[in-house]
């Protein structure tokens, strides 16, 4: 595996802090989440669960993020939970936290006193603002964060209110900007022999990712929300690119860059193959919208797709989750993958998000809270049995 | 001061927006990434050249003069031209490759498969070499020569159906979501290669297939529907475990404040920011459960007060008080926020004197900065690479110009 031989301590909690470590993780890294002793992540506790019955085994987002991870119970703020701790560090290449800005100084575990006793460690914290600067102490979530990374005002119909995206896109990419910095760390200690602290911050994350900041950088142009079509509202932007019903369903609909009046081919409609149509696309975009939708209604969303496909037009079906599970490129590809659970029992679970031909992606199963103790106390840290059933019974792990 | 990766030479073809977002990060990281493009300019994202009238040539454009977009997908590399169509051309691609560690394309798998420069070739002059694809779907399975673009993989990886309202189309989240996730993904994962490659000597193929990575942005979802066989719908801002959790409209054009309330703690906060301490014991809301059932008075009470509020003024008002709440911001706020400000979030690069300014990705560091440089000039690159990196001498050069394998864009850098 790519990482193999970097050890990782996890203690951060939350959808942010689990994908940065999910994708280590994947990418063969030893991930040991070290977990609050009774309760855990709150990723555990977070619905929806197996059977709707609140169980810290069986949370989707845990069964998914924590995927191929170990668990220890330790309470990090005991004194004894401190030493040990302390002495995981001695080991680790990486630790990442999203206990919030002041978080890792006020627990004495500062990056400069960090850095003092491990010059080779990588502190990746994982906030929403970075640790510093004005906003630094916000409370958030991801509908607050979605709004300040600017993602909210361009997303949804232009004459309705401005919404979030499905799921919580904020806090994956910041988790996935926390993974590229740190792998951007690991490499450079390889020429420097320096750790780092990689400060992330999910706002600016999900803000990087929409491409219309250096639009009004640069020209001063403020986009807004368009619905499904792309955000360049010019007359002679291209089209379609948006989502329309089909007999089923939706199916997304985009334009042939090579010849895009080819459209007029496919949906046996001449003036869809008008060239005056196409030197100004973007301001037929509702005439477009109407011809098309009207071809489209005599077709279920794969057929549709089919056609367009044959003619190079890269129309693409709008899916569903249960959609997902049933497609053909997914199941041709053994994407999902069944994995026995001991709580939730044999559950598929999704494949890599990348795969590599030397290093193969880690797919396991999420562990339980604590499943990992023994390994890590007695094993890896040489404590006894009966030491170990001390620190339990005082409740440290 | 060392950086990233220094030292390291990526070869890239990808086109559009996910490939170079990707390796502009990496060229933000420190490497010298190359841009091979086609001699025929295309007309990429946010470059459309101004109107014209029908056969008559676009007129030239200044680089400073391109749209913003040419600016930050080009960003951090430098630009050569290629006409891989033509065989002396590939043989110079191949000798660029013996000089490379990474080579990178987002076409669909039969292109490079036509020109014979998959990584099974590559390895025969670079043995080490890591050679990235960003297929939409894979280079495997049905769907693998379907082409595809951003946009229409979010439709297809399930995160368009659960965008919108309840009552409208599937909706695409802002803009261009999949691409960049995909880019960041797989800058990622082609350092994790070089680690790896650093320790064995060995380097990799890397499939980046843009819906598998996307794909896993609504795993919980997914797995929702694995566990529970449940179909989850869009619901616009609507959260099914809290309320007030929405924007409300403030005073002011199109100006939205976002406000989350977790437990009645915030509830009670929120309630005396708007001076509606009577709300506060009112049965109606006095827990998430009823606040839930009752959540159309609740978000009547939260609009009536936005209504008169100035949206950034509104939130630092909650946020003072300790309730989850944001601006929704346009890019112009963000512009100008103290906090984007304070960490430095857009960099300065200078094209012909004038200041084009671009975003770093979302992290400081002690060390591992991203430091933007600007973006290449058409072919601007090509003599200098062609001739220190694959050792063409200038009549080699000239003869690849002379049958269309690439652009010369000073006649005179080429000796007669």
């Amino acid at each position: 595996m790519a990482l193999e031989g970097v050890s990782v301590l996890d203690l951060s909690e939350g959808i942010a802090g689990g994908y940065c470590t999910k994708v280590l993780a994947g990418l063969g890294a030893e991930v040991i989440k070290i977990e609050r002793p009774g309760s855990g992540d709150v990723l555990r506790h977070t619905p929806p669960f197996k059977d709707d019955l609140p169980n810290p085994e069986t949370s989707a987002l845990h069964l998914h993020l924590s995927m191929g991870k170990k668990s220890i119970t330790l309470d990090v703020g005991s004194p004894s939970g401190r030493s040990l701790f302390l002495r995981m560090l001695e080991g680790a290449d990486i630790l990442v936290e999203s206990g919030g800005p002041k978080a890792m100084s006020r627990a004495g575990l500062g990056y400069d006193t960090l850095r003092d006793a491990h010059p080779r460690l990588i502190l990746t914290s994982i906030t929403y603002f970075g640790t510093s600067g004005p906003y630094a102490d916000y409370v958030m979530d991801e509908l607050t964060a979605y709004s300040m990374g600017g993602y909210t005002y361009l997303t949804g119909l232009p004459d309705r209110e401005p919404i979030k995206a499905g799921g919580s896109q904020a806090h994956y990419q910041g988790g996935l900007h926390a993974a590229a910095g740190t792998l951007a760390a690991l490499n450079l200690r390889d020429l420097t022999g320096e750790g780092d602290h990689i400060d992330t911050s999910i706002v600016e994350a999900i803000c990087f990712a929409h491409a219309a900041m250096s639009a009004y950088l640069n020209t001063d142009l403020v986009f807004k929300r368009v619905g499904a079509r792309l955000l360049s509202e010019a007359p002679r932007a291209m089209y379609p690119s948006t989502i329309l019903a089909c007999k089923d369903g939706f199916i997304h609909a985009h334009y042939a860059p090579a010849d895009p009046a080819l459209l007029g081919v496919l949906t046996e409609t001449p003036r869809l193959g008008d060239p005056d149509l196409w030197d100004t696309p973007r301001a037929h975009a509702d005439e477009i919208d109407e011809l098309l939708s009207a071809w489209l209604a005599q077709f279920d969303k794969y057929e549709a797709v089919r056609r367009a496909q044959e003619l190079r037009h890269p129309f693409t079906e709008v899916l569903d989750p249960s959609d997902l599970f049933e497609d053909a490129q997914f199941q041709a590809r053994g994407f999902f993958r069944d994995l026995e659970h001991p709580v939730a029992g044999l559950v598929p679970h999704l494949g890599p998000p990348l795969q590599m031909s030397e290093t193969e992606w880690r797919v396991a199963r999420a562990p339980t809270l604590g499943e990992h103790n023994r390994e890590v106390y007695i094993e890896k840290l040489g404590l006894s049995v009966d030491e170990l059933s001390a620190l339990a019974a005082a409740r440290v792990v | 001061m060392v950086r990233p990766l220094e030292g390291i030479r990526v070869l890239d073809l990808t086109i559009v927006v996910a490939g170079p977002v990707g390796t502009g990060l990496l060229g933000d990281l420190g490497a010298e990434v190359i841009k091979v493009e086609n001699t025929v300019q295309r007309q990429i994202i946010g470059a459309a050249p101004p109107r014209r009238a029908p056969g008559e040539a676009p007129p030239p454009m200044t680089q400073a003069q391109r749209a913003a977009g040419f600016h930050d997908l080009n960003r951090s590399k430098l630009g050569i031209t290629l006409n891989l169509n033509l065989p002396l051309a590939r043989d110079a691609f191949k000798k660029l490759a013996a000089k490379s560690d990474v080579v990178i394309d987002n076409f669909s798998p039969r292109v490079l498969r036509n020109f014979g420069l998959e990584y099974d070739d590559l390895v025969k002059v670079k043995p080490d070499i890591i050679a990235v694809s960003m297929p939409a779907f894979g280079k495997t399975g049905p769907f693998r020569d379907r082409t595809s673009f951003g946009p229409g993989i979010d439709a297809l990886s399930g995160l368009s159906h659960l965008t919108g309202y309840p009552d409208s189309t599937p909706l695409k989240p802002g803009n261009y979501y999949c691409d960049y996730n995909a880019g960041v993904l797989a800058a990622t994962a082609i350092m994790a290669a070089l680690f790896r490659r650093r320790r064995t000597g060995r380097g990799q193929f890397i499939e980046v297939a843009m819906r598998d990575g996307l794909t896993q942005l609504i795993g919980e979802s997914l797995i929702d529907y694995a566990l529970n066989h449940r179909v989850q719908q869009r619901s616009a801002n609507r959260d099914p475990y809290r309320a007030p959790h929405d924007v409300y409209r403030c005073a002011g054009e199109d100006s939205w404040l976002a406000v989350s309330v977790w437990n009645d703690a915030e509830w009670e906060a929120l309630c005396r920011t708007m001076g509606r301490e009577d709300l506060i014991a009112d049965p109606r809301f006095s827990t998430i459960l009823v606040r839930k059932r009752n959540e159309s008075e609740v978000d009547a009470a939260v609009s009536a007060w936005a209504a008169h509020q100035e949206h950034q003024e509104a939130a630092r008002k909650l946020q003072a008080a300790g309730v989850r709440a944001a601006p929704v911001m346009t890019t112009r706020e963000i512009a100008h926020d103290p906090q984007f400000q304070h960490r430095n979030a857009f960099q300065a690069v200078d094209v012909e004197g004038q200041a084009i300014r671009l975003q770093r990705p979302g992290w400081l560091a002690e060390r591992a900065n991203t430091q933007i440089s600007r973006a290449p000039k058409f072919s601007e690159h090509t003599v200098a690479v062609l001739r220190d990196i694959a050792g063409l001498d200038d009549r080699e050069i000239r003869e690849l110009a002379a049958i269309g394998g690439i652009v010369l864009p000073e006649v005179s850098e080429v000796k007669a």
